[in-house]
């Protein structure tokens, strides 16, 4: 416990207040990746193309007609509308806070960190990083103690597992 | 093994020295004089949960997180306290969720109350990731949630509005009132501009009239990016100074 509070010590010496953008790691594309692409709407690739992250959907709703989406620079949010739920996924390569310089150890522990699904006044939240970047998704619900969407993790958990990258400007 | 992450993000204890009880805490309340007619405002420490049997906040976490932000509601007073151990909350003392004492100072810390949900910067892992504020009195519809910073609206939903500042950071409004909303999905605001009304929509769930605001933000460790619910407390009790001085 004592050389956790020492270490935590030392760390708050590390961190740094400021802000910035992340860099992106971009993975190779390959055949699969190219296919994907090939089958995104190109009315939705070109809504994307300026955003200079990963942009993630879930593959089964490339084609989903019922989205919307705000995109910047370094961020997107997409919403897609199913009845009775929306499904919000977004990516952003801004971080507010900074920490640098931890042990191997650390890293290691950090990278192993299961991804978690998190429930919050009704909805279903999963943030995680992927390329370098971080993400989030979340499921919300018009009747949030009925709808399996949003009482159990399963639906976003699937959705989860699908996610592709359909676009961005490398 | 998913504690980890928690380890990691306790590096935000800047000026964190907790106790082992809330009621080990001192309860000395800080006034603030304003220039307004609002009566004299008060404050208990963040992290100082109200009961106690509410739960372990981040006492002694002091750090402004989101620096000059605008205050969420659009005029003052309003009250930064529990809904759910509140007069009249699921688990608070019998009576009416109107009941006047609701509606004064001082303001109550409830980030990290006592809730099932995953949250690595509560001392327990979970807990309650934003701050509840009940407006300047119990009318529904009447008061305007508004910006806290310039940047877009990222996300409308059934009941929540979420706001991503140009900091990147992104906030959170649950619980106005869908027909009032003053934004539009992807709609660029500026600090202080018009998003809705408070009220007390929350799906088909019952829920009391206020807003459930929250702040999140990404922490880069080793370039390694963890987002994280962040606690407001410190930073509206900062902006709320500020719109008691006329500065918002």
């Amino acid at each position: 416990m004592q050389k956790m509070f020492i270490g935590l010590v030392l760390w708050v010496v590390m961190l740094s207040a400021e802000g910035g953008i992340l860099s992106v790691k971009w993975p190779k594309k390959n055949s699969v990746q190219q296919k994907i692409e090939q089958e995104t709407p190109s009315a939705l690739q070109k809504k994307i193309e300026e955003v200079t992250l990963p942009v993630l959907l879930p593959k089964s709703y490339l084609r989903n007609q019922k989205m919307s989406i705000v995109v910047e620079k370094n961020y997107y949010a997409i919403t897609i509308f199913f009845k009775g739920a929306n499904l919000m996924i977004s990516g952003d390569r801004s971080y507010q806070l900074e920490i640098r310089d931890i042990d191997m150890k650390s890293q290691k522990m950090l990278k192993r960190v299961k991804q978690e699904f998190v429930h919050s006044e009704g909805m279903i939240i999963a943030d995680f990083s992927r390329y370098g970047v971080s993400y989030s998704m979340q499921v919300e619900c018009d009747r949030i103690e009925e709808d399996k969407r949003c009482v159990k993790d399963e639906f976003l958990r699937k959705l989860y597992r699908e996610l592709v990258i359909v676009g961005g400007k490398r | 093994m998913r504690h980890y992450g928690t380890i990691f993000l306790l590096i935000f204890l800047s000026a964190c020295t907790q106790p082992k009880d809330n009621d080990d805490a001192d309860l000395k309340q800080t006034p603030i004089h304003g220039n307004t007619s609002t009566k004299r405002f008060s404050f208990t420490p963040s992290g100082l949960l109200s009961p106690a049997s509410s739960g372990r906040g981040r006492f002694g976490d002091n750090f402004i997180y989101a620096p000059y932000i605008r205050f969420p509601i659009e005029h003052a007073p309003a009250y930064i306290n529990s809904q759910v151990y509140g007069i009249g909350g699921m688990y608070g003392k019998a009576g009416n969720l109107c009941d006047r004492r609701n509606y004064q100072y001082p303001w109550h810390d409830n980030f990290c109350e006592k809730r099932g949900w995953g949250m690595p910067l509560c001392p327990s892992g979970t807990g309650h990731q934003g701050v509840d504020i009940r407006t300047a009195t119990c009318a529904k519809k009447r008061y305007y949630a508004v910006a806290v910073e310039s940047g877009r609206i990222s996300y409308i939903g059934k009941y929540t509005v979420t706001l991503r500042g140009n900091s990147g950071r992104k906030y959170r409004y649950l619980h106005l009132d869908s027909n009032s909303l003053q934004v539009s999905r992807g709609q660029r605001v500026k600090r202080g501009q018009r998003i809705g009304l408070v009220s007390d929509n929350m799906g088909n769930t019952k829920t009391s009239i206020h807003l459930h605001f929250d702040m999140k933000q990404t922490i880069a460790i080793d370039g390694i990016p963890k987002q994280v619910y962040v606690p407001p407390y410190s930073s509206l009790v900062d902006a709320y100074i500020r719109l008691l001085k006329g500065r918002p």
